[in-house]
């Protein structure tokens, strides 16, 4: 029994020579996205909209972000508009816990065409994001994305759910930073009146990470609910 | 068959949606990683040859190299003429090749102060290599060190046309047993884009905070500061513990507190013996005054007495003493410049600098000051020992100090080097009279 024991202390030694460390990495995730938001619509279709959203990641068991988001949208012509928002951040760190205050702009450019049952979207999404509290001699510089988003709906007859699929991507720039095409989208999604006053949108969306050597992809299950005053 | 279907759906979404969590092994499918090379938990401090030139050979991507430059350019404009900039220069990541081995995704920044503030013109400007700064963006190198050391400090040998200041200086205060970081000569060659360039020879320094305080006390788990600014002089007139940045992260400053509160107590002219037990306490005296002894024969002026920097504070675990660790001596071994060198009997350390001031006054401590003195010249800072050592550095360093050129050195012409190395010689000789009739 002892000669046994000699054995197997020999091997651990030896064997903990040749053991290397490791690390984990998440290259898959599950988050659930969850929004409430109120909008008005003006006479000069103008649209004028606040919301309030929640972001759960790690299996959807954790707080990611949440904020305050609102934005005005103007039409130019029948077929493009153009929206600016602003949104508050309370971002919470992965690492230490701690939440993050960040202020985020974005202005948008979009474009709407029908052909037979289908309408067609794309937009053009310029966005500047920065850490509240922090200056540039602090390492804290602007962060922008430049997001380009195409998508299509099809109306089906006689049915509420009419499908939409989307694509977008992204490229990240900023001061001190190789601009480079940093993640994409893929969403499928729809919309449910549920009366004249809410509105309930649902979708699944699939966004991988790019230029990375373990990209992370995540599956986002999201519910928007709408209130049209 | 309903809630088949409901389980058949659930478990379908579990397997392609849910968490998923890879584990990587350090240095996957990086060809050259070997625990001795890239993770070795020991330094392997035979790096560190008194007997050999090193040599490293940078690739930094051109893009990466351009925002290293935008980024110097920025500092430059935030210092002002007499002032040192508070930005800290970003990492970029780069390879390293020694000896036709590959470091990979290495975090590489310009360091230092007055040799990046003045320096423009030319292109040896000093840098700091970490080789774990980018392990989040590239998880293969997670753990990546160099022979176990997990930061370098690159010199660029910054005023100084003998080459030999930063490593003479770190071996002299090591020798006499002041804690302080080791050193070696470095040919630099960095590739930006532009083929493999020359940079100069440089003298690689370990890092304080990483592997020179573990290797000199056993452990780095203690606070390690690097005091810096107006506040770190330990004057009553202009003390703060914000000057103190914590190296090894902690939050609790009362040790320095309690320095400072020892070192203006008004036991030191009501009892100094008392005085000097509680200084004790707190700071590891006979190191101290050793420093003392080496620092100012050597007339290193460009740290304390002079200057607010260039100098770490550690406190060392086993005794909860502070220890003194000198830091960035390029600019000893010369009368210098901000009111030149201290004199030896430090009758010019004004109370701005009482950890001279009220040191020298001491009777006791200027006692031990004065032996350490005698020790220091009878034993290594002699002409007899110093003019050998300047000779065999000088001859090991010639070929590669022949090598540089105009864009990337600070010599002027090829006798600049000779003539400096002559300076040194008569500089010990004239340091070892002047000692000698101070400390007989």
């Amino acid at each position: 029994m002892k000669s046994i024991q000699i054995i197997a202390l020999i091997i651990v030694l030896i064997f903990s020579h040749t053991v290397h460390s490791q690390t984990e990495v998440i290259v898959r995730d599950l988050e659930t996205w969850s929004s409430v938001s109120a909008s008005k619509k003006f006479e000069s279709n103008a649209k004028l909209e606040l919301e309030q959203s929640l972001r759960l990641y790690d299996n959807t068991s954790k707080v990611d972000q949440y904020f305050t988001n609102l934005s005005l949208e103007l039409p130019v012509f029948k077929f493009a508009s153009i929206t600016g928002g602003l949104r508050y951040i309370r971002d919470r760190d992965k690492d230490d816990g701690e939440y993050e205050n960040h202020l985020r702009f974005n202005a948008d450019l979009n474009f709407k065409h029908e052909y037979e049952r289908f309408t067609f979207k794309y937009r053009l999404r310029l966005q500047t994001k920065n850490e509240l509290g922090y200056s540039r001699d602090e390492g804290d510089y602007l962060r922008n994305a430049t997001r380009v988003k195409v998508g299509v709906n099809y109306n089906i007859r006689n049915w509420k759910f009419d499908p939409e699929i989307a694509g977008e991507i992204f490229r990240e720039s900023g001061k001190y930073m190789i601009s480079s095409f940093n993640k994409y989208r893929l969403t499928l999604s729809t919309k449910y009146k549920i009366n004249k006053l809410m509105d309930l949108k649902a979708f699944y969306r699939f966004e991988r990470e790019l230029g990375v050597s373990y990209p992370l992809s995540t599956n986002i299950v999201g519910f928007n609910l709408t209130f049209n005053l | 068959m309903k809630n088949t279907s409901i389980f058949i759906l659930s478990a379908f979404i579990a397997l392609t949606s849910c968490k998923k969590v890879i584990t990587i092994q350090e240095g996957a499918g990086l060809e050259d990683w070997t625990t001795a090379t890239h993770s070795a938990t020991n330094p392997d401090y035979t790096f560190f040859s008194d007997n050999e030139v090193r040599r490293f050979d940078i690739t930094i991507d051109e893009a990466w190299w351009n925002i290293m430059q935008t980024h110097l350019a920025e500092y430059n404009t935030s210092s002002g003429p007499n002032d040192f900039s508070d930005v800290t220069p970003i990492y970029v990541p780069c390879n390293l090749n020694y000896n036709g081995i590959n470091w990979y995704n290495v975090g590489i920044r310009y360091k230092g102060n007055s040799s990046l503030a003045t320096n423009s013109n030319i292109g040896k400007l000093p840098f700091r290599l970490k080789f774990e700064e980018f392990s989040d963006d590239f998880p293969e190198i997670t753990g990546q060190n160099f022979y176990g050391f997990e930061e370098l400090s690159l010199s660029n040998n910054y005023n100084d046309q003998s080459f030999l200041r930063e490593k003479v200086a770190s071996d002299l205060f090591r020798d006499f047993g002041v804690p302080c970081a080791r050193s070696v000569f470095c040919e630099v060659y960095v590739d930006y884009g532009e083929g493999s360039t020359y940079f100069g020879l440089y003298t690689i320094l370990e890092v304080v905070f990483d592997s020179a305080i573990k290797n000199e006390f056993g452990s780095n788990s203690g606070n390690c500061y690097k005091p810096d600014g107006d506040g770190a002089s330990f004057s009553s007139n202009t003390f703060n513990i914000s000057y103190f940045e914590n190296k090894t992260g902690g939050s609790d400053f009362s040790d320095v507190e309690n320095l400072y509160s020892a070192l203006h107590s008004s036991l030191r002219t009501s009892n100094p013996a008392q005085w000097r037990t509680m200084m004790n306490t707190y700071l590891n005296m006979d190191d101290y005054l050793k420093y003392m002894a080496v620092n100012f024969s050597i007339q290193n002026w460009d740290t304390y007495g002079r200057m607010t920097h260039n100098y770490y504070l550690y406190n060392n675990p086993a005794t909860n003493q502070l220890n003194w660790i000198p830091w960035d001596n390029n600019e000893a071994f010369d009368e210098g410049k901000q009111g030149g060198a201290l004199s030896i009997d430090l009758s010019d350390a004004t109370n701005e600098w009482p950890l001279l001031s009220y040191i020298i006054a001491d009777d006791t401590y200027k006692a031990q000051y004065k032996s350490h003195l005698r020790n220091f010249i009878d034993n290594h800072f002699n002409s007899s020992n110093m003019n050998g050592i300047y000779s065999a550095y000088s001859n090991l360093i010639q070929s590669s100090v022949d090598a540089e050129t105009s864009n990337y050195s600070y010599l002027n012409n090829s006798s600049d080097f000779v003539n400096a190395i002559s300076e040194l010689n008569t500089h010990v000789s004239q340091r070892y009279s002047i000692i000698d009739a101070y400390a007989p």
